[in-house]
């Protein structure tokens, strides 16, 4: 059988799945209203945890955490299971297709048949929704792929059982029905209150600290690591900025969209200004990216380690600013 | 960043064409989602990520060519695993895997044996798991 599901293309899996989850059940918002509900921008430099032997830089938070605040925040209910045996784990897939509902699970990348050679890494946090199976073969929504794809019955429990670090542990989420939806503007202000709690008050290493934290490191790399590897976590950075799935310009231009999508709900024009702000620091982003990747490709020429660490200080200054003024401007609509 | 400065770079190392949502602002300052089909800096840190692989491919090809390591080294390299990973995959110990790694070792292991690392490999037969290219 197939579900109707609506499968649309998104920048970033897991506000794609939850979308397309919510857009299945009546509530049709768009990608960056979900992000930004589901509290997503995000920073954090874990130097303990490492994929591939180099540290983590995310510009997500844990995954599973947009999904659950956007639907939190929006006031709706789901399901969510995680499970030890894999032919459980595929008999409650099979049970929710046969009952008509659309199941998002969480999956590992690498033995995803379909997906681009090149993005196949040990990467467990990838979202994908099942709508359907035919001729044993399961239908998938993979939100960063434009048509509908298929996997196989061992295929799919590869993928969902994958192991290594964060393990899905086949772990899968549906929303089953959409009693009790809030209004969308609480849901905005509370979504951007619980952003600003985790950029300016978490400590340490995640949040706005945590860019300084990071700019303070990339100035010891190369005394520490040699060259050679400091100019390997610089690409890994960018990696992590810039790919699908982790997004950190991208991000902040998604936030930028949702600000702008916000300011328009509450005809708000200081909302609208800290658009345009959150525009430029997704471009000074960038220009971080370009000035990297003049050191990993050996062309620095002037540019040094100092030079991409005061950039990225720069940036924390400038996302301090931004949320410190949003903060306010929530309070005042609340 | 606007609709036009949206970066179009193709790499030439990665054959199948792939592109991303980005999103980027029309003249009037609208927000609307565009694809790009990749970002330069972000090209060379993939390419580079991946020379880094298969240098450690290598290594472990000639660690094995030289009896140092066992077929079973050289595909978890060449699959990017560490041992935490292969362990999972397999359901064996991390200390069974490392030993299995071994030349001496490894070269024993029985066709049974070896089924167990075809399927952590995602091969579709032993004879993939022994041979080397």
């Amino acid at each position: 059988m197939k579900i109707e599901f609506d499968h649309r293309m998104s920048s970033h899996c897991e506000n794609g799945v939850t979308r397309n989850l919510l857009k299945h059940q009546g509530v049709d918002i768009s990608e960056a209203m979900v992000f930004g509900i589901g509290a997503g921008l995000f920073f954090a430099y874990l130097p303990f945890i490492k994929l591939h032997g180099m540290p983590v830089f995310s510009f997500r938070p844990m995954p599973g955490h947009i999904f659950n605040h956007a639907t939190k925040n929006l006031g709706i209910k789901v399901q969510s299971q995680k499970f030890r045996s894999p032919v459980k784990a595929m008999a409650k897939l099979d049970a929710n297709l046969n009952d008509g509902i659309p199941t998002g699970m969480v999956v590992g990348v690498y033995h995803l048949s379909y997906f681009p050679p090149q993005y196949r890494f040990h990467f467990n946090a990838h979202n994908i929704v099942g709508m359907g199976k035919e001729n044993n073969q399961y239908l998938i929504s993979d939100p960063i792929m434009e048509n509908v794809e298929k996997l196989s019955y061992e295929e799919l429990v590869r993928v969902r059982f994958a192991k290594g670090t964060g393990s899905p542990k086949g772990k899968m989420y549906s929303i089953q029905c959409n009693k009790g939806l809030t209004d969308i503007n609480t849901a905005i202000i509370k979504g951007i209150k619980k952003n600003v709690t985790q950029m300016l008050y978490y400590k340490g290493i995640v949040g706005i600290e945590g860019i300084e934290f990071l700019s303070k490191r990339i100035r010891k790399w190369p005394k520490k690591y040699g060259n050679k590897k400091s100019e390997r976590f610089l690409g890994q950075i960018v990696r992590m900025q810039e790919e699908i799935g982790t997004g950190g310009a991208g991000f902040r231009f998604l936030y930028a969209s949702f600000l702008q999508e916000a300011a328009q709900k509450f005809e708000n024009t200081q909302l609208d200004k800290l658009s345009t702000d959150m525009t430029t620091i997704g471009d000074m982003w960038r220009a971080f990216a370009i000035d990297a990747s003049r050191i990993y490709k050996n062309r620095s020429g002037e540019i040094g380690y100092n030079d991409v660490a005061n950039s990225l200080y720069e940036i924390g200054q400038r996302e301090k600013v931004l949320f410190t003024q949003l903060g306010k401007i929530v309070k005042s609509l609340d | 960043m606007k609709i036009n400065e949206v970066p179009q770079d193709h790499s030439d190392k990665f054959k199948k064409d792939f592109s991303v949502i980005e999103f980027a602002v029309d003249d009037e300052g609208k927000y609307k989602a565009v694809k790009s089909s990749g970002f330069e800096p972000k090209n060379v840190a993939l390419e580079q990520a991946w020379e880094f692989e298969e240098e450690k491919m290598e290594k472990a090809r000639q660690l094995y060519l030289r009896k140092k390591k066992s077929f079973i080294y050289y595909h978890m390299k060449k699959n990017m695993m560490s041992i935490k990973i292969l362990s999972g995959y397999t359901g064996y110990s991390w200390y069974r895997v490392w030993r299995d790694c071994s030349f001496k070792v490894g070269s024993k292991l029985t066709d049974v044996q070896l089924e167990t690392y075809r399927y952590a490999f995602g091969y579709k037969s032993v004879d993939e798991v022994k041979k080397i290219d």
